[in-house]
């Protein structure tokens, strides 16, 4: 059998790119959904939030803001540094990339308890609705993201390679993808 | 830059060869073999729903007594309203999406672009395997206590919420749907990137077969828009499983309501580009189909892809259309009806093309040309009959009538199916290696001609007569029963219908193991993937192609001996 010649890394970085430019195209429509809804009932309502509803403490949600950032810009380091091949300084820092993600998570906790402990539980209404559902969704992605993370702690333990870089490049975008996400919640959720 | 893979082993055991299989074109397969089961289901579901129209309180002939012996065989209004949300369900998501967009949408993309597989084989494995799971759970759904989901496919609440359907088959009908969501959405960014990527050398956009050119555009589509869908389903399930209220207004909302039409929006936002999702494959196949089978280029080949591409973006800013009697502003109201007219411009533009690739062709009536022809029917008379819903003060009266079952259908489901036939008759000598019989592939789509007229024009027939969809028994209305003899013919055409897809299931299964050995290109057709083997091998070319010419190149006077050339032949100046 003829066998042609080889994909280069080249070809396999442009094909990634594509494909994930599409992949957070598609996940971007579905948090557009989300605040067309958000938008729709904000506008509806006489007062926001609505009557016998409190809002939160801006304690948590802060918080939660600046452990995205953080982890943003960690895994941005850690990107660097396994581009330079140093493996295990990259994988320290994707450590401390799941942390960081994982003191979001339990940030977020804070801010469900903290939600439940005014009476915004959700199931009291739109506005109940809306801070839950929303945040939910998002949590559950960046559960998805974490383990891509997790994945990245796991197999940079071994030397470099070339390849890895892709991947590492795809969760990346994944995962600023979803602190961009946030930081969209952060504002229309618990700011304005 | 071309992009291609190496060749990959060859599948030896049962389980990488047929179930767990890497290759687009068993994939493809795949798609076909569901695809053709869920259609069989949606049919049986429409028999069921024809004879309760027909004959209302009268026990379904021969399955009756054993589907439902609590009613005497009768159709019961709950299972009824359970079986026209389901069959619209599995007819969209289920027959239609997984035979043109996964079955040839799988099959031919590598193929006719000259590469050896699709970008991502794994997403694509995953991508059926998880839309056969959507599959199971939605006819799981049919067999828990209080039944299936029997909010309309649409399932607009409240209908679909809680108070509408108690039961659990609505939440699974959302989460089947979310599931169909990622298979699709992974589908559909393994269909742009090998599109874009793994063109054959020498292979321009303008050079790509418009079945290419169809797929790509409803691969963009579903990428952009599922999603919006995919946020739908998700914030209705949680409005049922965690007590959420986006959709529930009044006193079921405790505090601070939340909106039912909202879910409308959001419906219509995936609704509208959905239709062309479903019609944009069947379109481009039809015009490659035309041309190869008259014998000449195809008329206007730039115009026909650019009108496509025109079509798409409009497509996503029509959708109010659907909604002109939710109280939507007049300003609303009419914008969204101008916008919904300029689709005519475009969709002139291809039809006249199609037109014009038949005029005066050396036209050969084989059963893939005959299937393409009753597209070009059944098209033009469905996207005519859509004027009358696009215009608001026709659509007022028109609404939620059989006029508009009538008219989807004849778009929808009509021209789709009859496309899918098309592709079916055309590739299975690929596919399959045989050729399928020429004499029962016509009486299959006579019969089915005549059948799905006979439903579809008396559904608009009745709809204009004022009788409205979804009724269990409409005839309860007295103003109706004078449309019970309609009913009982579209009911018999139905049953016609039906009956004619017998030739297609007996042809296919017989045509798999004893139809005569297909030759490489039985058709004479010159794009890439009659260059190989029939079937095709697993590697699809040994050596990737370099494309010289377009794909319909046909009747030139300067061929000698042959009236069509290989898009990998140098062009002969005519």
């Amino acid at each position: 059998m003829a066998v042609s010649n080889a994909v280069t890394l080249e070809d396999k970085k442009a094909q990634s790119a594509i494909a994930m430019v599409v992949a957070l195209v598609s996940w971007g429509m579905l948090f557009a959904g989300l605040f067309l809804s958000y938008a729709v009932y904000r506008f509806q309502q006489p007062m926001w939030p609505p009557m016998g509803m409190d809002t939160i403490s801006l304690m948590f949600p802060i918080m939660s803001t600046l452990f995205a950032a953080l982890s943003s810009l960690l895994f941005e380091v850690s990107r660097r540094t396994y581009a330079e091949k140093n493996v295990n300084k990259s994988r320290n820092y994707f450590r401390l990339t799941f942390l960081m993600g994982l003191c979001f998570l339990v940030s977020q906790y804070q801010v469900w308890n903290n939600l439940n402990a005014i009476g915004v539980m959700v199931d009291t209404g739109v506005y109940a609705s809306i801070l839950h559902g929303f945040t939910w969704i998002h949590a559950a992605h960046i559960v998805c993201a974490m383990i891509g993370v997790f994945y990245l702690c796991i197999v940079t333990k071994k030397e470099f390679i070339n390849e890895r870089l892709i991947t590492i490049d795809n969760i990346g975008k994944f995962w600023h993808f979803l602190g961009a996400i946030w930081f969209i919640m952060f504002v229309i959720l618990f700011v304005v | 830059m071309s992009y291609y893979h190496k060749i990959h082993d060859k599948p030896t055991t049962f389980l990488s060869k047929y179930v767990f299989s890497f290759d687009h074109k068993v994939i493809g397969k795949q798609f076909l073999w569901m695809g053709i089961a869920f259609l069989g289901i949606g049919g049986m579901m429409a028999m069921l729903i024809r004879w309760t129209l027909a004959y209302p309180g009268e026990a379904f002939p021969v399955l009756g007594h054993m589907l439902f012996p609590a009613t005497n065989g009768v159709v019961p209004p709950d299972t009824y309203a359970m079986l026209f949300t389901l069959h619209g369900t599995i007819m969209i998501f289920y027959a239609i999406t997984p035979i043109l967009i996964g079955a040839f949408g799988n099959y031919c993309i590598p193929l006719m672009i000259g590469a050896r597989d699709m970008a991502f084989p794994l997403l694509n494995l995953l991508s059926f395997h998880l839309a056969a799971l959507s599959g199971l759970v939605l006819m799981v759904s049919l067999f828990i206590p209080l039944g299936g989901a029997a909010g309309g496919w649409t399932s607009y609440p409240t209908l679909s919420t809680l108070i509408g359907s108690p039961g659990a088959g609505q939440t699974l009908w959302c989460l089947a749907i979310f599931i169909l969501g990622i298979s699709s959405t992974m589908g559909a960014i393994n269909y742009i990137t090998t599109i874009i990527l793994f063109r054959a050398p020498g292979m321009g956009y303008f050079d790509m077969p418009l079945t290419i050119w169809g797929l790509w555009l409803t691969a963009i589509l579903n990428a952009i828009f599922i999603p919006v869908l995919g946020a739908g389903v998700l914030l209705l399930i949680f409005d049922r499983v965690f007590g959420t209220s986006f959709f529930l207004a009044g006193a079921v909302a405790t505090s601070g309501t939340g909106d039912p039409v909202l879910f409308q929006h959001v419906f219509w936002i995936f609704g509208h580009p959905e239709v062309y999702i479903l019609i944009l494959p069947a379109w481009g196949i039809v015009s490659d189909l035309l041309s190869f089978f008259s014998r000449k280029p195809a008329f206007g080949y730039k115009a026909t892809a650019l009108s496509m591409t025109a079509i798409t973006v409009l497509s996503t800013l029509v959708y109010g259309h659907h909604m002109f009697t939710t109280q939507m502003s007049p300003l609303l109201t009419q914008t969204f009806m101008t916008l919904t007219m300029t689709i005519s411009i475009p969709s002139a533009v291809f039809f006249a093309n199609w037109l014009g690739t038949i005029w005066k062709g050396s036209i050969r009536f084989d059963t893939p040309m005959l299937f393409s022809l009753g597209v070009v029917f059944v098209f033009g008379l469905g996207g005519l009959t859509g004027l009358y819903l696009a215009t608001a003060s026709t659509d007022l009266y028109l609404h939620d009538t059989y006029f508009v079952v009538g008219h989807f259908h004849y778009t929808m489901a009509a021209s789709v199916l009859l496309g899918g036939f098309a592709a079916t008759y055309f590739w299975f000598p690929k596919m399959f290696g045989r050729m399928m019989n020429e004499r029962l592939g016509k009486v299959h789509f006579w019969i089915s001609m005549a059948g799905l007229n006979g439903v579809f024009m008396t559904m608009m027939i009745m709809g204009y007569a004022g009788m409205h969809r979804r009724l269990y028994n409409p005839f309860v209305y007295e103003f109706m029963e004078k449309l019970i003899p309609l009913n009982k013919l579209t009911t018999v055409s139905a049953l016609l219908m039906g009956l004619g897809q017998i030739p297609f299931v007996i042809n296919f299964i017989y045509s798999l193991w004893w139809g005569p050995k297909a030759e490489a290109n039985p058709w004479r057709v010159g794009t890439l993937e009659w260059t190989v083997d029939s079937p095709c091998p697993y590697y699809n070319f040994k050596e990737i192609p370099t494309v010289k010419c377009g794909p319909h190149e046909y009747g030139n006077p300067k061929l000698v001996g042959t009236d069509f050339q290989y898009q990998t032949e140098e062009l002969v100046e005519a």
